[in-house]
């Protein structure tokens, strides 16, 4: 974790902002037509946990993640048929959600480059 | 160094170090993610009451009543002794079976004198017969010395037939709490509860304590079952709708009785109510309605954080034999 990160994060709101984000950004992904049927069918109280670690390592907070770790958690989605194209909707409504929230274009721009980072990983490409 | 207990072995921390970091430092094997106290992920269990505030923040308040915290979230030098939470570590208590009535043909209500289990009502506990058989039950209703379950009647069901046929006064062993779906408090948001079958029983025990509480809200429930003949209780339903406490609406997949609505309870709550912005909704019942229900609740603006659900588990996955 470095210090840049650290400060987006409390540019953001902390882990009051994830809470806040967590039912938007959901929300708006289940009812994206593009990707929800990857969603169909999960535990909806495990899956909001799964968001929360999610967001709060694409706003630059503390976490884990390692790329093994997210490659694991979405190989079962590449046999699915997901591709760039979907993990592109996901940031899509990660930034519309930040947006919805009023939050700064560059700090939303910050973001999407943290949720950049895992494409690799997602895509099962390391 | 600020020591804890964990699962049998002492853990010694560093000073200021978080249970979460000192369990990881011993290379215990613990679920976790963000470090953050948001993802929620290192939850774990404590004696009720031990954990500090600002480990149980956002935590359901079941939970917190049963100890659970956020280890990442803790000091290690405020607690004294740690360990995973799962379900078959709650402690087994000796009840006596005291009271046998049919709500239909299909469903008894059984009332059951237990010692030293504290619980509340809508949560839910394993109920195991003398030859081992386990079945897991809401509770629909709590006194001091006794609660009560609804169970549904399944011809050649391992714990139903047992019920069925059990003498008055016979032993049987429960095991619990869990559960998430209790009154949460007059906190002013309005309650909509969606249940099929003997799903009712939580949804009944929320009722109680929000009428009880006098909630400030509207609450509004629908019961669903497979005929009209399924959906029981409807005596007590009607009359609390009648007093203006509740807004009941039966429905059935088959109906023969003109009061109740053709379809799935789902799909009637959300015609009339279709913006849940602020709802806090309780589901109970067969896992695939209470599964669409989660979703489509969501949609409607329900937070994540407010839609408590138990699916009846699969009977498969809990008959033990021992």
């Amino acid at each position: 974790m470095n210090t840049a990160n650290a400060s987006l994060f409390e540019q953001l709101g902390g882990p009051e902002a994830v809470n806040a984000a967590v039912d938007k950004f959901y929300r708006r992904v289940l009812a994206d037509d593009r990707v929800n049927r990857f969603f169909d069918g999960v535990d909806m109280d495990r899956q909001a946990t799964k968001q929360k670690a999610f967001l709060t390592m694409a706003f630059g907070g503390p976490n884990n993640y390692t790329g093994l770790d997210m490659k694991a958690a979405h190989a079962h989605l590449l046999d699915r048929g997901m591709d760039d194209h979907h993990f592109d909707a996901i940031v899509e409504n990660l930034g519309a959600t930040l947006g919805d929230m009023g939050v700064a274009e560059d700090l939303i721009k910050q973001v999407a480059a943290i949720a950049e980072t895992t494409r690799e990983a997602v895509m099962g490409r390391i | 160094m600020p020591t804890f207990q964990f699962e049998g072995s002492t853990i010694v921390a560093e000073d200021g170090e978080t249970v979460l970091s000192a369990l990881v430092r011993h290379e215990v094997s613990v679920d976790y993610g963000c470090k953050a106290g948001a993802c929620q992920r290192c939850l774990v269990c404590t004696n009720a009451g031990e954990a500090p505030k600002a480990s149980t923040q956002n935590l359901d308040d079941s939970l917190i009543e049963r100890g659970y915290f956020l280890a990442c979230q803790a000091a290690a030098q405020s607690i004294s002794e740690v360990w995973t939470p799962s379900d078959s570590a709650y402690p087994s208590h000796p009840a006596t079976l005291t009271e046998r009535e049919w709500l239909s043909p299909t469903v008894i209500r059984i009332r059951l004198e237990t010692v030293g289990l504290a619980a509340r009502r809508g949560q839910c506990i394993r109920l195991r017969s003398s030859c081992g058989v386990v079945r897991s039950y809401s509770i629909a209703d709590r006194s001091t010395e006794g609660l009560e379950l609804h169970v549904r009647l399944i011809p050649g069901g391992a714990m139903s037939e047992v019920l069925k046929a059990l003498a008055l006064g016979s032993a049987l062993q429960v095991e619990g709490p869990f559960g998430k779906c209790t009154y949460k408090g007059n906190d002013g948001k309005p309650l909509l509860l969606i249940g099929s079958g003997t799903g009712l029983a939580p949804l009944w025990g929320v009722i109680q304590d929000a009428i009880s509480a006098g909630h400030s809200a509207r609450i509004a429930l629908f019961h669903g079952a497979a005929t009209s003949e399924g959906l029981y209780f409807r005596k007590e339903l009607e009359n609390l709708q009648q007093q203006g406490l509740i807004h009941y609406v039966s429905c059935a997949d088959h109906v023969n009785d003109e009061l109740d609505r053709l379809g799935s309870p789902l799909k009637h709550a959300l015609s009339e109510f279709p913006d849940l912005e602020g709802w806090r909704v309780y589901l109970c019942g067969h896992p695939q309605l209470v599964r669409a229900a989660q979703k489509a609740c969501f949609l409607a603006g329900a937070s994540l954080g407010d839609i408590h659900a138990d699916p009846f588990v699969d009977q498969s996955f809990v008959t033990e034999t021992s």
